[in-house]
Parts: C-alpha cells; structure tokens; sequence
C-alpha cells in the first residue's frame, strides 16, 4: 500500500488539537454543585468509567479520516504493458573449459562460470521489465528458463548452472538454434541473444553461420561474448576463442562483438550490452491504481458516528 | 447585578414581606425576642383611669396626692444578620439559589426588626468577613441591609464559622439575637465553633438548602463542579445506586448536623430555595413563643 499524498499524514499532528478542542476537561461546561465532598464519595457507575472511550473513538476516527485522505492505493500489473519491450535470451556457454579459474575479484580468483553468474546476477537485476530466458549449452543446449519475468526464479536457476553439465564440447550453433527458438514466437520490439562462450563451434549438426542466418531472418540481434580470462594466451590453437566467427555472427544480426579479458571487462560489456538494448519505455509507463480509501472512510464514519451516537446517549454529559 | 436591578429587587421583597411582617408574625416576633425588661421611665401624677397598682406610695406620702410610676418596656434589641455567602450557595435548582434564599430570609427578619425598632446590624462572610454593617435603626438602614445583603458579591469562594463569630463576639458588647443563615457546608466543628456565641447570644440558624441536594432526578451523566474548591467530577445520576447514596449520604449528614445544633443549644429555622419559607418563620416563631411560655 502506497500513499498519494504521504504528506497529508502530517494532519494526524493535529488530532490531540482536535481532541483537545472538543474534549478537554477545564473547557468543558460544569453545573454547580454545593457539596463537592458529598460527590466524592458517590460510586462511579461504568458510563463514568467509560468516559475516555469517547476521546479514544474521536481520536480513532480522526486517523482514519487522515489516513484516508492520503489516498492509500495499491499499484496494479504495472509492468505487463512493459513486458513486451524487450526479450533476452541469456545464452552461456558451460563447457568444462568454463571452470578455467582465470576472473578474480580483488579478494579471491573465480572460474569463468561464476564470474558469469555475477556478471548476470546484476544484468539480470538491472533489467526487471523485461522478459528474459536463459539457455546453458556445451554439446546440447538446455533450456534452463524460458522467457519469463520471474527473475527471482531465472536467477534461483542460474545458481544451478555447472561447468560440464551438458558434455564436454561447444555447440554454439545448436545453442544459437535453441535460443533462435525460444525467441521466434516472441512479440517483443526487440529480440536479443546474449551469446557468451569461452571456446569455438567444435560440435553440433547446425554451424553458427548459419543460425546467423536464421536470426537475422527473424529479426534477432545476437551480441557475442567472447570470454577468456588471463590464462587464454596459454591456450593452444583450436581451443581458445574464435573471435573472426563470433565478430560476424554479431555482425551479420546486426548487433556487436565484445571481448571480456578481466571480470571488469566482463561487467563493462555487459553494462554496454543493457545500454545498448535500453528502449525507451517511458512511453509505456502507467500504473494502474486500485484506491483503498473507501474501507479507511468507513471505519471513520463508524468511529466518529460511534462517538457522537453515545455522546448524545448514555455516555453524554450534561451540561 | 446592576444597582438598578438591586433597588427593584429590593422594592420587590419590600412588598412581598411587607404581609408577612406586618401581619403573620408580627405578634410573635415581638413577643419571642424581647428586650430586657420594664425600664423606669418617669413618675407622674395619678389621672383618673390609671392603674392603682401603679402608684408609687413613697412619692405620694411625700407629696400629698398620688403620683404614679410609669415604665416602659424596653426594646434596645440589636439583631445580628450573618449570613454566608460562600459560593457552595451559588446552587439553585428552581427559582432560586440558595443565595438569594438566604438574602430575602434576611430581609424578611430585617424588615421585621425595624419594624419593632429593633437595631438590625449585618455580618456576610464566606471564609472571612467579607462585609460589615453595625447595628443602626430606621427603614432607611434596613434597606441598606437589604440592599447590601442582595448584591454584595464575594471575594472568596470558602466557608468557615468561625472567622465570623469571632468577628461577632468582637463587635457586640451586649446580647444580641442572632440569625446565622447559612448552608453549613464546612468542615469545621460546629460544637466548638458555636458553643461561645451561643451563650454569649440568642442564636438561631437558618439552614438555607435545596431539595435537589439530595435527591436528584435521572438525567444521564452530570459533570459537576464543586464551586468552593473548583474539584471536577463526573456523577451518573441515571443510576440507581448513585442516587440512592446520595440520598442517604445527605439526610444523613443534615441529620448530623441538626444533631450538633440541637446539642449546642441553638434554634433552627429549615428554609428550602425555591419554596415559601414563611410557614417555616411563623412555625418557628410559634415553637419559640410556646417554649418561653412554659
């Protein structure tokens, strides 16, 4: 629940004002009466006993009425409109060479995978009106997550994401496929693959080339992600990244290469790709409201009626 | 009040006291306070239709014809007013407070006093002397009393006796006849407060009070106000119980303090606000006048 005009609440500052006004005791009328001492020794029935409750419902009352006038509401399916702006594909590579602990923080040494998975945590979080999906692959693809806006269970899934969990070689033609895939009935403005390998297409019935081809027919934007750490330099030939393939299945799309060397050139190119796909969604921002004053003006009405019902009643006082 | 509206109201008691002074008790007041007795006045000659029992036989022996005594009652009363003005006697439950009760019992003794060329000298108090007036006579004075006694209005709030017959003893050298009209709502003790002006002179409370003192109707919740100490406190006179204690808290304290009266010695005269007093005064009078008799 959400307030309007949170500045309104201040008003509840003047209730004990208002209930000084009406029921403070030295302002209020008195008769006379000549023997003070023989009143004092009458018993209080409960109508006196009672007495505050009439201060207290007023009081009550008065909040409600505050409360009330601060306009509490309830934001409604605020982001479904947005929903349709921009699909993402997250596309890692788990191959066993993805556990090659070449990132490190300043505080310890990760594995490529992991250094992903952080990388990702955040693009993830930086992006919370957008459908995103998640596929791992190394000789098949698997589907961890389709498109969702569940980021809280996209993000629960990618925890579960192991270097060699798929085989041992890279596919990325049939890890494109499978993304391509999941994108194809999507009626996102814009389709966007995140393609992150460490290796090149060493494996798979489908060559990346080609499903280039097949996204670019259909409108999807792969960026590249060529992830290698410190340790790349080392890698024999044929084993490291293959930056010309990667460079022109981005191209051909119509999207961009980047090369990620340190876990902050990770996080910059991620950082650049979320720039990159930002649609303007100011367009579609509206929320609609459902108004919760109504109960709030009831239960005022009740107090406040509650209250002058029995002051004119039993509680009443005379003068 | 305005001194206009005081005059009126004085006018107005003037006239309606004016039947039961000059009428209804008249008899009985001068007979009930009388003064000390027969006074020699001078000796005179016997004039045929004189009393035989009159004549002064030393004064006729000496002289050769009969002279006779003559005497005359005297009537040097001074009557004391002390009347409290305290504010417990701002409570009136019909026509009247219990104040202006008080004053128009006042007025009625004082209007009689002169009426029997009484002195009449007036004494209000609330818990000190708040105003004096000395013993004179004339019709004038008397209405200065009234007049005094209707619109004087009180500096303090409390009650107490006792400042005030002190203040009495203080100012009378002789006995005077006394009329304490008040509410006797006070802590004191009145056994002691009383005991030396009741020897000292004829002293005769009015206990000015009112009927809803005691016995209140069912009207919801009351916030009452103690007017002499300003306490504050909220009675629920639709109940029952409360009324019923009220009840017996009262009669039992005016029985107490009809009680104490009595045992100091005093008379009483019962006046309640809003209701005609003079059958009280008459009955008063009459009790006074058989008790002398016997």
């Amino acid at each position: 629940m959400t307030f309007a005009y949170p500045w309104l609440l201040l008003l509840a500052l003047l209730i004990p004002a208002a209930l000084w006004l009406r029921h403070a005791r030295p302002r209020m009328p008195t008769l006379n009466f000549s023997d003070g001492a023989a009143l004092a020794k009458l018993p209080r029935s409960w109508a006196v006993r009672l007495q505050p409750a009439l201060p207290t419902l007023f009081g009550i009352g008065l909040l409600c009425l505050v409360v009330a006038l601060a306009r509490p509401q309830k934001g409604l399916e605020e982001s479904r409109v947005r929903t349709e702006v921009v699909d993402i594909v997250l596309l890692v590579d788990v191959s066993p060479s993805m556990m090659t602990p070449d990132f490190s923080t300043p505080t310890r040494t990760l594995n490529r995978l992991d250094a992903v998975k952080l990388v990702l945590d955040k693009f993830i979080q930086n992006r919370p009106h957008d459908r995103l999906g998640m596929i791992g692959f190394s000789a098949f693809p698997y589907t961890l997550c389709p498109l969702t806006l569940d980021h809280g269970w996209l993000l629960e899934r990618m925890r579960n994401l192991r270097p060699g969990m798929l085989g041992d070689s890279t596919a990325i033609g049939d890890g494109m496929a499978s993304a391509i895939n999941r994108l194809r009935d999507s009626q996102a403005k814009s389709k966007v693959v995140v393609l992150l390998t460490d290796g090149m297409n060493n494996f798979g019935t489908l060559a990346p080339e080609n499903a280039a081809q097949a996204a670019k027919a259909l409108g999807i934007k792969i960026y590249t992600v060529g992830a290698s750490g410190r340790e790349a330099q080392y890698a024999s030939a044929g084993e490291g990244v293959d930056e010309a393939a990667l460079k022109r299945i981005a191209e051909s799309t119509g999207a961009t290469y980047f090369c990620a060397a340190s876990l902050s050139g990770l996080q910059r190119v991620y950082e650049q790709i979320d720039r990159m796909e930002k649609t303007d969604i100011q367009v579609e921002h509206f929320t609609r409201y459902r108004e919760l004053s109504k109960p709030w003006i009831i239960w005022a009405l009740i107090f406040l009626g509650l209250e002058k019902w029995l002051a004119l009643t039993r509680l009443g006082r005379l003068p | 009040m305005l001194a206009k509206e005081i005059i009126k109201k004085v006018r107005q008691i003037e006239i309606r006291t004016r039947h039961l002074v000059n009428d209804v008790f008249a008899g009985e007041y001068h007979s009930v306070f009388k003064g000390r007795g027969m006074e020699f006045q001078e000796v005179r000659e016997y004039e045929p239709g004189d009393d035989i029992r009159s004549i002064d036989w030393n004064v006729t022996a000496r002289m050769g014809h009969p002279f006779i005594k003559k005497f005359s009652e005297e009537r040097e009363l001074t009557v004391m007013l002390v009347v409290d003005i305290s504010a417990s006697h701002l409570f009136g439950s019909q026509a009247q407070l219990k104040k202006d009760l008080a004053a128009e019992i006042a007025a009625v003794l004082a209007f009689a006093a002169i009426r029997n060329n009484d002195r009449v000298g007036l004494i209000l108090f609330s818990d000190e002397v708040e105003h004096f007036l000395p013993p004179k006579k004339g019709s004038s004075h008397v209405l200065r009393v009234v007049r005094d006694v209707l619109g004087f209005r009180a500096r303090r709030r409390g009650t107490a006796l006792m400042p005030a017959l002190d203040f009495l003893n203080h100012i009378t050298a002789r006995k005077t006849v006394t009329f304490l009209i008040s509410d006797f709502l006070t802590r004191e003790d009145l056994k002691a407060t009383l005991r030396v002006s009741a020897t000292r002179h004829d002293l005769v409370a009015v206990i000015a009070a009112d009927r809803r003192e005691r016995d209140w109707p069912a009207a919801g919740l009351v916030e009452w106000r103690d007017p002499e100490t300003g306490a504050r406190q909220v009675v629920d006179t639709s109940d029952a119980r409360v009324r019923r204690m009220l009840t017996s808290l009262q009669t039992q304290q005016r029985a107490d303090l009809k009680q104490r009266l009595a045992r100091t010695g005093l008379d009483m005269i019962e006046v309640w606000a809003g209701e005609a007093y003079d059958r009280e005064l008459v009955r008063f009078f009459k009790a006074r006048e058989r008790r002398l008799r016997t």
